[in-house]
Parts: C-alpha cells; sequence; structure tokens
C-alpha cells in the first residue's frame, strides 16, 4: 500500500517546526541577556564619571538588542506543525536576522567603552 | 494604504540570505578578536614577569582562554550550519526543493542551543576549575 503523499510546503513546515523549542529557548536566553545587559550598560556607565555620555548609547543598545529578540520569540511562537503561521514566522526570522548583525556589531564600540578605563589601569 | 501580503516562507528565507552571510563573518570577526585579547593579555603580564614565568604557562593561567577556546569550538559548529542555511536560502528559487530548507532551518537553530549550552558548561567548569587550581 501507498502512504498518503504529503505537499512538500508542509513537509517542509513539519520539518521546520522542529526547530520551535530551540528557537524559543535562545529567545528567553536573549531576552534576559539583553534585560541584563541594559541593566549593566547603564549601570556601570552612571558610577563611572568618565562614561556618563554612555548611559543613553547602552540603554539604546540594549533595548534595541531586547527588541531583535523579541521577533524571534513571536517567530517561534507561530511555528506550528500544520504550517499555518509559516509565512509570518519566516518573515519575523527574516527580520530578527536582518538586525541581529547590527546588534552584534554595536557590542563593539560599547565593549571597547566600557573597558577602556579598565585596560588605562582606571 | 492596505499593509503589504506578507511574501511566502521560503521567498522571506531567501530574502534573509546576506544577513545570514554577514552574522557568519562577524562571528570569525569576533573570535579573531578575542584570540587578540587572550594574546594581548597574556603577553602584557610576560612583560611584566619576563624571565619569571614563560608564555604557555601564563597563557594556560589566563582566564579568557577558556572563553576563546570555547567560542570558537562552539561558533565553528554552529557556524556550519549556518553557513549551510545562508547556501539553502541562496539557492531557494521558485519550484526549487522546500525540504533542504526546512532540514537546514531546523538543523541550524537545534545546533545554535547546543553550541551555545556547550560553551556555557565548558566556560563555568573551566572557570571553576581555574579558581580551584588557583
Amino acid at each position: 500500500m501507498n502512504a498518503p503523499k504529503t505537499h512538500p510546503e508542509s513537509e517542509a513546515a513539519a520539518i521546520a517546526y522542529g526547530a520551535r523549542p530551540s528557537i524559543l529557548v535562545m529567545a528567553w536566553a536573549g531576552l534576559l541577556g539583553y534585560l541584563a545587559l541594559t541593566v549593566l550598560f547603564v549601570l556601570i556607565p552612571l558610577s563611572v564619571q568618565e562614561l556618563r555620555r554612555f548611559v543613553l548609547a547602552g540603554a539604546l543598545y540594549g533595548a534595541y538588542g531586547f527588541w531583535a529578540f523579541l521577533k524571534l520569540h513571536r517567530c517561534g511562537r507561530k511555528l506550528t506543525p500544520d504550517g499555518a503561521q509559516l509565512a509570518e514566522a519566516m518573515e519575523l526570522h527574516r527580520q530578527f536576522w536582518n538586525h541581529a548583525p547590527f546588534v552584534s556589531a554595536c557590542t563593539i564600540p560599547i565593549a571597547i567603552a566600557i573597558l577602556w578605563p579598565g585596560f588605562q589601569g582606571r | 494604504m492596505p499593509p503589504a501580503p506578507t511574501p511566502s516562507p521560503w521567498e522571506s528565507l531567501r530574502r534573509s540570505r546576506w544577513a545570514l552571510f554577514a552574522i557568519c563573518g562577524l562571528m570569525a570577526l569576533w573570535f579573531i578578536l578575542l584570540a587578540f585579547l587572550v594574546i594581548a593579555t597574556t603577553s602584557h603580564y610576560v612583560e611584566i614577569l619576563r624571565g619569571r614565568r614563560s608564555f604557555s604557562s601564563l597563557l594556560l593561567t589566563n582566564s579568557l582562554l577558556p572563553v576563546c577556546l570555547g567560542y570558537g569550538v562552539a561558533h565553528y559548529l554552529v557556524g556550519r550550519k549556518l553557513l549551510a542555511l545562508a547556501r539553502q536560502s541562496k539557492d531557494l528559487a521558485v519550484g526549487a526543493p522546500l525540504r533542504p530548507a526546512g532540514e537546514a532551518f531546523s538543523s541550524f537553530w537545534k545546533a545554535n542551543l547546543r553550541a551555545h549550552l556547550l560553551l556555557f558548561a565548558f566556560v563555568v567548569s573551566a572557570w571553576a576549575l581555574l579558581y580551584f587550581l588557583r
């Protein structure tokens, strides 16, 4: 007896659904991580006189990372076994990856600004 | 104006290919910067303690070394999957088989989670070891 044929799109959607737990765990880790980073990037410049001018940059960076991971979280929630919301999920996935390189690249100047006084022995 | 219709899932994945390639490059750049930081901090101490301890013994006690090694291994593992997903996204065209793209997507996210857990466990245990051996 032949097995019932599945539509290639729904078959691919069912495979993509396998990524849902990993995406949700990574999204939660990112959301909590950026919440912690935002607190750090605001508190450290507030406690060091020379870094006061970076408070806004730190807060904006943290909020930007949090917002990007919020998109990933929404993407994970929209992945279902039947692929009913796969189009929205993949669009959110695209939006997350469009921002991820900028979130990652912004870490360099912020980290240097915070680590610089440490390197100079202050 | 009515909102633009959501593109098909595979079209969205195809459009994200440049960002996926960019993040592959950034991961490599981060590793190079981290390796430079490890060498720079170790060299700094070598200069202070010149003649008393060797570079390799100081390198082994540098607490940034586990982070650098863990980052390198974990991101090599996940980078391969990300590159595979980016290549699959690039090859997605009308009428192309969708199964490989779905598999690459799922496989990348599973590997991503495993690699980050591995990195976390490795760094925490290495730091604990360095702390107790001090």
